[in-house]
């Protein structure tokens, strides 16, 4: 009965995603044959028919086709998910590493907790001249700027989420005999976990537009590039496509992720 | 019997979070010994540092002065007023937890977990998978004892081990703790502000009033406890004493 009910509900939940969907589709496709300027507001055929094929011209082809446009966005993607898969995870990994040391030992905290919060303050789109300086257009720079912009957000959260663990919990694991290590490993880390997935998922959606950023201004390849060189060029279709392309990759990340980590956080309250 | 636990000129000043508080002595030259074997309750009202006075003896705390003694072979396991059990681990989890910290093996880990969970009346099939969320409020305070039993203490320090429960889930606790008490030949300091729990627990109880020992009793009702004796005599006289004690004016 529990089991109908729940498949009863995901299907309403399906249903009402492709109708806002529709909806956003036919109401694009309305305004796009209003408006009668293909090159500025353009019908989903014009993306398809024209828009589409020519990315294949970024690429070593000299004639505007889909085949050899899907292999050069592929291309390309294939160069921004290295980027953003080195920085995300080294990002956090040296963010969560950070945040739980500064937390652990007081004098860190004392001195390294401003530090991280005017860091956090930090606008982060707005530093990618610095590092564009820093580092040249080199893939080190677009490394580093990932790494980093990811790392501030990740310190900051895992040092705040430290902070938060009730006393109790700690305290009552080190009387029942827990060390540093086993305090970190089975209270600390468990403890911060449905804050460190919420970072985790808000990071998955952000490290997209970092990557765009960087290779927006400093890149000669990825998916930012070709943004980069569609706006040179004000191909509006162009955009689009590329925008539905961080669209549909951002949300599969964030997907992917939640459905492996919300079996992490049973343990939770949940009401849906 | 031998000492196991010996607190001396116990004393703790607390200071408010604002710059021109008062200090606040919490506790002043508090001195008692516990033997081994013993339940000890220490009653007071609420603020009259009997929680304070637990975290000074489970070494949470420093003493601004005064020593805490407890021979060096003793384990002391501190059971908490809010519940401390681990709400990311279940039932198993929460009990195995100290042995596992003793890097015990898989068979040694089961085997404790399900004499505990009859230790502390939990039906080891239904319970074990669950979560603490998923339990009632007395069964998390039980799980919270089992941790301490599974950790091998001798010592048991409880902060108001049945506060927030209805009264027969109390007293059922209460059993509970007697009961444990009496099989392994435990020592216990329980801190409450239940006459009732105190008295019906404890062969001493120690009243806490204006940070000092007030007054030391020697719980003279049977030892093999049940609820019939919370209405005799005897009992209601002690209770009545202590109550005297405690009033402002007694």
């Amino acid at each position: 009965m529990g089991d109908k009910k729940s498949i009863n509900w995901k299907l309403r939940k399906i249903g009402a995603g492709l109708l806002i969907a529709i909806v956003i589709i036919a109401g694009w496709q309305l305004i796009a044959l209003f408006a009668g300027k293909p090159s500025l507001f353009p019908t989903w055929q014009y993306l398809y028919k024209k828009s589409l094929p020519e990315f294949a011209l970024f690429g070593d082809y000299n004639v505007a086709n889909v085949r050899g446009a899907v292999i050069v966005i592929f291309i390309h993607l294939a160069t921004t998910l290295k980027r953003i898969i080195v920085g995300f995870f080294l990002g956090i990994f040296l963010g969560m590493c950070s945040g739980i040391a500064i937390s652990w030992s007081k004098r860190f905290e004392n001195s390294l907790t401003s530090l991280l919060s005017v860091l956090r303050y930090v606008p982060l789109l707005g530093i990618i001249p610095l590092f564009l300086n820093w580092f040249g257009e080199s893939e080190l720079g677009i490394y580093l700027y990932i790494t980093f912009s990811v790392f501030v957000i990740s310190a900051t959260d895992t040092f705040f989420a430290v902070k938060n663990i009730p006393r109790l919990y700690r305290t009552n694991g080190r009387l029942l005999g827990a060390g540093i290590k086993s305090e970190l490993t089975t209270i600390v880390l468990p403890a911060i976990m449905p804050e460190l997935i919420a970072d985790i998922r808000n990071l998955t959606g952000l490290v997209w537009a970092f990557s765009l950023g960087a290779e927006y201004l400093a890149a000669n390849r990825g998916l930012g590039y070709l943004a980069y060189q569609c706006y040179q060029f004000s191909d509006m279709g162009k955009l689009i496509i590329i925008i539905g392309i961080y669209v549909i990759l951002a949300t599969g990340t964030y997907l992917l992720l939640s459905t492996f980590l919300r079996k992490q956080t049973r343990w939770l309250n949940r009401f849906n | 019997m031998s000492e196991i636990l010996s607190v001396n000129s116990l004393s703790k000043s607390f200071t408010g979070i604002t710059s021109n508080s008062s200090t606040f002595k919490v506790l002043d030259g508090v001195s008692f010994g516990v033997n081994q074997g013993e339940i000890v309750s220490i009653i007071g009202s609420t603020g009259s540092g009997k929680t304070t006075l637990l975290n000074l003896i489970s070494g949470i705390e420093k003493p601004e002065s005064g020593i805490v003694s407890i021979d060096t072979n003793i384990k002391v396991g501190y059971v908490f007023q809010s519940n401390a059990v681990f709400p990311w681990r279940t039932v198993e989890g929460n009990l195995s937890y100290p042995l596992e910290l003793k890097n015990k093996t898989k068979h040694e880990i089961a085997h404790s977990v399900h004499r505990i969970c009859a230790l502390i009346n939990f039906e080891a099939e239904i319970l074990l998978n669950k979560y603490p969320k998923e339990l009632s409020g007395g069964e998390n305070r039980r799980l919270a004892l089992g941790m301490v039993l599974a950790f091998e203490a001798d010592l048991i320090l409880l902060d108001e081990p049945t506060s927030q429960l209805d009264y027969f889930t109390a007293c059922s606790i209460q059993n509970t703790i007697t009961r444990i008490q009496n099989e392994l030949n435990l020592t216990v300091v329980v801190v409450t502000h239940d006459l009732e729990e105190a008295v019906y627990l404890s062969n001493r109880v120690l009243v806490l009033k204006e940070g000092k020992i007030n007054a030391d009793f020697n719980v003279v009702v049977s030892r093999q406890k049940n609820d019939n004796i919370r209405d005799t005599i005897e009992f209601l006289n002690i209770k009545k004493q202590i109550r005297n004690l405690l009033r402002n004016d007694g």
